[in-house]
């Protein structure tokens, strides 16, 4: 492992700092690969003292209004890429309406890195671990794209492409991060295991369950977050949810597990974590 | 790839401790670095450089950050508060008081930062429980006090402010 303390400063790059979506775009189209771009810099600026990246500009997204705006209308919630984790927790809605992400934004690092830490940058990095991913995919939500000459509008199930990349072009940035209202009566929940109290998940699952649909979702237990289809299995109530059919449950998920061994958790026990939460997070969601 | 130490500085202009203050900096150079270095704010300290530890804790437009994350470009015209700033006429603040009183500082490296975090703590004019303040925290190491008489300092002059 890389020793960090020896990284005492920071390497050298320009720092750029437009106040309009307009500018970024533009930015990024002249400098592409040789440019990164700076939300909260909770990763960013770790990577970059680590010299796991080295680029030439960082384009600062904090002075552009536009990208720090959180809206909910009659069918979604819209959140600016780049509004302050903290921020999105004090909008009731999200307790409310989408508590399967107000829970795992509320236990994301800790509360100072969370005044400045970003939603848009916690799938920037595309960590197989990044907290927000598993809700984000059990509430089906949308990523917005810009460049230059485009914009594109994706599923969030469609984001990831293994660890650490992502599906932008070096032109792109995401704008906001979409997620429909669910339907009356929908239960969401989020539950991470990790070894104290700011350090990165072992393994994260989301459950959302209603009327039409039960799917679960995995962090940090694949080189991508994982979505899950529960619906088959009919669970409606508490008692549905019998050992046998937990097995069964259980039977359709392990094989798409794929963790790996690091100093936060062994294989066997990022599993065996996974199947004591996935029950737990089922049996309240059937309460 | 540019090689490292060869960007023209640039002017840093910050209201740090409510005095205007001006330096040269790198583009490079973080919060930090500036306050150690350039402001010799000395009651900022540094442990792990990655956002771990918490003890690099400041007051930025009023809010906490860790300044190690912050780039001091960043900051540019901004309100920086440290624990220099919080003291009035050299007397003591009433949290400062409690941290001595409760046993909250045992070898004070992570002293500066509970004290500016508590600062803003009790700033909210808001009454917090134990928990909450205990929560508020946890982006802050400290291996020596176990965190109770740090907490409990907080919960006590915040206490105050409602009686
Ligand atoms: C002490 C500590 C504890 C942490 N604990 C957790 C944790 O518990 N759970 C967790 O999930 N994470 C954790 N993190 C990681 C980090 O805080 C989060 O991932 C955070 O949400 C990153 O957001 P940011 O705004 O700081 O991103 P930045 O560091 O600014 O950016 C991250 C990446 O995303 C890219 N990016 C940023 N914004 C955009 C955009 N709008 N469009 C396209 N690309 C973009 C950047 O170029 C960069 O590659 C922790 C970090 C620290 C330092
Ligand atoms: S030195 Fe900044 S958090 Fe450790
Ligand atoms: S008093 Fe020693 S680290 Fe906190």
């Amino acid at each position: 492992m890389k020793n960090t303390i020896s990284f005492s400063t920071l390497p050298d790059f320009d720092l750029l700092t437009p106040s309009s979506l307009n500018e970024v775009l533009e930015l990024l189209n002249q400098y592409k690969e040789k440019s990164r771009l700076l939300a909260g810099g909770t990763d960013l600026l770790i990577e970059l003292r680590q010299r796991l990246k080295a680029p030439e500009v960082l384009i600062d997204l904090k002075k552009v209004s536009d990208l720090q705006t959180i809206r909910i209308t009659d069918d979604e919630l819209i959140i600016g890429a780049v509004t302050p984790i903290i921020e999105i927790l004090t909008l009731p809605v999200v307790k409310e309406e989408f508590n399967a992400l107000y829970q795992a934004l509320i236990d994301l690092a800790d509360e100072i890195i969370r005044y400045r830490a970003t939603l848009g940058g916690n799938i920037g990095t595309a960590s197989p671990a990044a907290d927000s991913a598993a809700p984000l995919y059990v509430l089906d939500a949308q990523i917005e794209i810009s460049s230059l000459s485009d914009a594109r509008t994706i599923p969030i199930t469609q984001f990831f492409t293994g660890v650490k990349s992502n599906i932008l072009s070096t032109d792109e940035v995401i704008t906001s991060i979409r997620i429909p209202r669910p339907l009356k009566g929908t239960k969401s929940a989020f539950m991470k295991a990790k070894r104290s109290s700011e350090d990165l998940a072992i393994v994260g699952v989301a459950c959302l369950h209603n009327e039409k649909r039960t799917s679960l979702a995995y962090t940090a237990i694949a080189p991508t977050p994982l979505l899950i289809d529960i619906t088959d299995f009919k669970l409606e109530k508490r008692e549905d949810l019998n050992q046998t059919i937990f097995e069964r449950i259980w039977e359709k998920i392990l094989p798409n597990l794929n963790p790996i061994d690091d100093v936060r958790s062994s294989k066997k026990y990022r599993i065996h974590m996974a199947e004591i939460i996935t029950r737990k997070i089922l049996k309240e969601a059937l309460e | 790839m540019i090689k490292e130490g060869t960007r023209p500085t640039k002017t840093l202009s910050v209201i740090l401790n409510g005095q205007k203050r001006v330096t040269e900096i790198q583009s490079n150079e973080t919060l930090l670095d500036v306050l150690r270095n350039k402001f010799q704010i000395k009651s900022v300290k540094a442990a792990c450089w990655v956002g771990d530890c918490g003890i690099c804790t400041v007051l930025l437009d009023e809010k906490p950050v860790k300044s190690c994350l912050v780039l001091a470009q960043e900051t540019m015209n901004c309100t920086i508060t440290t624990v220099e700033g919080i003291t009035h006429n050299d007397k003591l603040t009433e949290l400062q008081d409690a941290f001595i009183r409760h046993g909250a500082v045992q070898c004070g490296y992570c002293t500066g930062a509970f004290l500016i975090l508590g600062h803003y703590i009790i700033n909210q004019q808001q009454r917090f429980t134990f928990s909450e303040i205990q929560e508020m925290i946890n982006g802050i190491i400290c291996r020596c006090t176990g965190y109770l008489q740090i907490i409990e300092s907080i919960l006590e002059v915040n206490e105050k402010q409602f009686r």
